[in-house]
């Protein structure tokens, strides 16, 4: 709808006639008892009824009938005891019985000795902000909804992941106990195949404390440390020991300084080394070494396994110990990609820090802590 | 639950003789605020909040109890019970004219007389009787309440301009007066307009005082008339007021036409 801004007049000049009746809003004016004295041209358009029969009407006879009782039994009071109301949304009713939803301020000019002179209405036209509003309304609701949804999804796959690597864990350790007490039985060319049943209930193992310890941090439990002085390389060479036995051609190369005890909890750091050692014999290059290590000094221990091959990609390297990272280009050597998320946690419960550099000449993670 | 904290109760006046004032739909006791120094010398003055109005304390209202007028009607009765007021002069607007009928029929030794102001027993058309609105006209209002088509913006101001770094602006819109939870006034807007108390009309046997606007769109004037008929011992005042508060808009003219009524 243009605002019609030719109007017969030859050479037309802003005045105040023309910018009430040509406005881009309603104007009303009424007496106090709010009976219309006068109405521009724009409102008589939108109402559908000519400014001369406008006088004589009340405001709300232009309204449809919510409007009309909104008016007359809140607004108008509001009118009356604080002198305006601002806006409020109504909806118009033209001759046709069309409705339309405006925007109405009013104002009560009142005279010196506070007594109302008169009243002024202003109409805007709201279709289109309305409109506008409804639909956020309507997107939020269903944004609303969808989160809930999600969440719920969320809270029961963590649940389903926490019981699983619960329930795991008897008939895993019932496995490995009976693995324990099979060579006796078993017959000389049948050693190699117990051998590999340990190395892959011990993985297992592994994964499923990893599993269990993801569900703990997601539930908001977090890693819970028993910190004691510990002399931590025979600890550290047994995990190397064990993973020695898991991949028997690879060369692992130890460097350890640990002349004073650490304040650790020892199960949780030999966990970050099995996780970072394992990742390392997986994914670095088959003929060379992978080298551990462990450096106490200063009150600051520092323990990195490095190793040689392609470079973790760039892309990567973000979301790297966030949980269920793994490689998407090739299919998985290494569980679930809980193990760096498990191992910083537990760097994080140290106080300390798990970091990683990745270049084509090696691949080293150093996890930092003072101790 | 204290009943006086429960509908903001307000004692004033100087006199000894009751005036009770309620509120209608859509506001509070506030809009008694330039008719009430009138009678302050020589009455005694009890003004409220129905629940869900003004000061009220929202956390009593019960939807059950409140589906009904006389939900409201017993609410007065506790308030007048609870201050033992007697021979009260009953003034109420709009549909609060109607809770004083059921009051004074359920407790007729409270009340003396009852002033009735812009007041209408049913506000639908019924074969002869006029009241101003067809069903589907306040089918369309209840339904524009529901899906909250006018903006309620007053009362909603706060809610959405909360955040706002011109939160006076949200204070100012949504100042004391007439400060209605939306949701109650949906439930009130219900149980106003779908009531029919037409048949109580004849049983009022006190004196009783209706004043009538001019062209009011919620009580027309065959309403009045209609009730000045059905009650007996009814007066009725046609007023040059216009609108359905004349308590807001011509307080002088709804002053004198009480004070003649009262001497």
């Amino acid at each position: 709808m243009e605002p019609k801004i030719t109007t017969g007049i030859k050479h037309l000049q802003e005045n105040f006639e023309d910018f009430f009746e040509t406005s881009l809003c309603g104007f009303i004016i009424a007496d106090i008892k709010g009976t219309i004295i006068r109405a521009n041209k724009k409102l008589a358009e939108w109402v559908g009824i000519p400014t001369d029969e406008l006088k004589g009407k009340r405001f709300s006879d232009l309204l449809a009938v919510s409007g009309k009782i909104y008016y007359e039994t809140h607004l108008w009071p509001l009118l009356r005891m604080q002198g305006f109301f601002d806006e409020v949304v109504l909806e118009l009713s033209n001759n046709a019985g069309q409705k339309s939803r405006v925007m109405v301020n009013a104002l009560e000019r009142r005279k010196e000795d506070g007594q109302p002179a008169f009243i002024r209405y202003t109409i805007l036209k709201a279709s289109d902000r309305l409109q506008y509003e409804q639909n956020l309304q309507q997107a939020k609701t269903l944004a609303e909804k969808e989160l809930i949804k999600q969440t719920e999804i969320v809270a029961l796959r963590e649940q389903l992941i926490a019981v699983l690597g619960h329930d795991l864990r008897n008939p895993l350790s019932a496995i490995s106990m009976a693995i324990e007490l099979l060579p006796p039985l078993v017959a000389e060319e049948d050693v190699a195949l117990v051998a590999m049943l340990k190395r892959s209930s011990s993985r297992m193992t592994e994964l499923v404390k990893n599993i269990v310890d993801f569900a703990r941090t997601r539930l908001g439990e977090g890693i819970i440390l028993n910190r004691q002085d510990v002399v931590l390389e025979p600890v550290l060479q047994q995990v190397v020991a064990e993973l020695r036995l898991i991949h028997p051609k690879r060369e692992i190369v130890t460097l350890f300084k640990i002349a004073e005890p650490v304040n650790c909890d020892s199960n949780r750091i030999a966990q970050l080394l099995s996780n970072l050692l394992a990742n390392a014999l997986t994914h670095g290059a088959d003929d060379t070494p992978v080298y551990i290590h462990a450096l106490h000094d200063n009150g600051n221990f520092e323990l990195s396994v490095i190793n040689n091959g392609e470079p973790i990609p760039a892309g990567l390297h973000e979301r790297l110990f966030a949980p269920f990272t793994r490689e998407a280009s090739r299919p998985s050597q290494n569980g679930l990609g809980l193990g760096l998320y498990i191992s910083a946690e537990i760097a994080k419960a140290h106080n300390g820090m798990l970091s990683m550099t990745s270049t084509v000449e090696e691949t080293r993670f150093t996890f930092r802590m003072s101790a | 639950m204290s009943v006086i904290r429960r509908n903001n109760v307000v004692i004033k006046g100087k006199g000894s003789q009751v005036m009770m004032f309620a509120h209608g739909f859509g506001c509070d006791q506030n809009m008694w605020r330039y008719v009430v120094p009138a009678f302050e010398e020589d009455y005694k003055i009890v003004l409220f909040d129905h629940v869900g109005a003004g000061g009220s304390d929202l956390s009593a209202f019960m939807p059950h109890k409140y589906e009904q007028l006389e939900g409201y009607a017993d609410d007065i009765i506790e308030i007048a019970t609870e201050l033992q007021l007697s021979d009260i002069i009953f003034v109420g607007h709009s549909v609060s004219a109607l809770m004083g009928i059921i009051a004074s029929q359920k407790s007729p030794e409270l009340f003396q007389s009852l002033v009735l102001v812009a007041p209408s027993p049913s506000y639908i058309d019924d074969d002869d009787y006029v009241g101003g609105f067809t069903k589907p006209q306040i089918e369309e209002l209840l339904e524009s309440l529901d899906n909250n088509h006018l903006g309620w913006s007053i009362t909603m101001a706060p809610v959405i301009m909360g955040n706002s770094d011109r939160k006076e602006l949200g204070d100012e819109l949504a100042n004391s007066f007439c400060r209605t939870d939306p949701a109650i006034a949906k439930h009130f807007a219900r149980t106003t307009f779908l009531s029919d108390k037409r048949e109580l009309l004849s049983c009022v046997n006190i004196p009783s005082l209706i004043l009538q606007c001019s062209d009011d769109v919620i009580a027309p004037q065959e309403v009045g008339e209609y009730m000045h008929q059905q009650m007996p011992g009814s007066r009725l005042v046609l007023m040059q007021a216009t609108g359905h508060c004349p308590n807001l808009s011509a307080p002088q003219e709804t002053i004198d036409a009480i004070k003649k009524f009262l001497s």
